[in-house]
């Protein structure tokens, strides 16, 4: 993948750096990655540029990632289900993401959504994880859909009912 | 330690001149930049009163001299031209601490902090 470049206040182009943050909220220990850049330190109380060190850095770009990585730590510390998880109950049992998303009754992106950006809602995030804990509950969704055809249910619920016996 | 400015016409121009200037280049689509400090604050905000990024561009786009509390040295010697206020914020409406800096010989609007106020803040122009 190709090194994201941030303008420094030199007008010089420098990496986008990562790096794992580990932050303890309310006795919970939240972990991801975050994206920042260097460039020359400044003093917040004189506002003077000290040429002799770097520090952290953030654009507005990476502080909305960061903030969303954030929020997904929290959201499953706080018992969501992870992206990470999503995907491998797909793939598991093979659904396809717009229709797991029906199978939930949430709209056609919301699992995609979910998968590549994390979970922004505790509350659906935590129903998310209760599904994929119990497969008897995806079933039953899976009889009740009416956005998806017969033969498409059939082959969901023998694959998921495979598991179950 | 940042200085107070005394209740002047002359500070209070200085000010607003300063706030024009922030504004001035938000509009030119400068956006802000976080110093790690204000990075690790606006954490804590967004866990505790779901603040974000865009309610720390509003509150700073609609700071008017009245929420000044310290700052700016009239010397102009600085790389940065420093000031903090105090301002309400988000649907929660807290008042925060918004200190952040206007690069003087570039573009650069950078946030050192943005934090609840940890005592209260006198506002020497307010009326």
């Amino acid at each position: 993948m190709e090194t994201k470049k941030i303008l420094t206040r030199d007008n010089s182009t420098t990496d986008e750096l990562y790096a794992l943050v580990e932050k303890e909220y309310k006795g919970i220990q939240l972990e991801y990655n975050e994206a920042f850049y260097l460039d020359y330190s400044v003093d917040e109380n004189t506002g003077l540029i000290n040429k002799e060190t770097k520090e952290k850095y953030y654009t507005k770009n990476q502080m909305e990632r960061n903030i969303k990585a954030l929020k997904n730590a929290y959201h499953i510390a706080k018992g969501a289900a992870s992206p990470s998880e999503i995907i491998d109950f797909r793939s598991k049992y093979n659904i396809s993401a717009s229709t797991f998303s029906l199978i939930l009754g949430f709209s056609k992106n919301t699992i995609s959504n979910i998968e590549n950006e994390g979970i922004t809602s505790l509350s659906s995030g935590r129903l998310i994880k209760m599904c994929l804990e119990n497969k008897k509950v995806v079933y039953k969704y899976v009889q009740l859909c009416d956005a998806i055809d017969n033969l498409k249910k059939e082959e969901i619920s023998k694959r998921l009912m495979e598991e179950c016996t | 330690m940042m200085l107070e400015l005394p209740n002047t016409a002359e500070n209070i121009t200085l000010i607003q001149d300063f706030l024009d200037e922030t504004r001035r280049r938000i509009f030119e689509g400068v956006e802000i930049t976080f110093t790690s400090k204000a990075n690790s604050e606006l954490q804590d905000l967004v866990l505790d009163f779901e603040i974000e990024i865009e309610d720390i561009e509003e509150a700073i786009e609609n700071l008017t001299t009245e929420n000044y509390y310290r700052g700016i040295d009239p010397s102009n010697s600085a790389d940065f031209n420093v000031c903090a206020f105090c301002t309400k914020i988000g649907k929660s409406n807290v008042d925060i601490y918004l200190k952040y800096g206007l690069e003087v010989s570039g573009l650069q609007i950078l946030l050192f902090s943005n934090h609840l106020p940890k005592y209260p803040m006198a506002q020497p122009f307010k009326i």
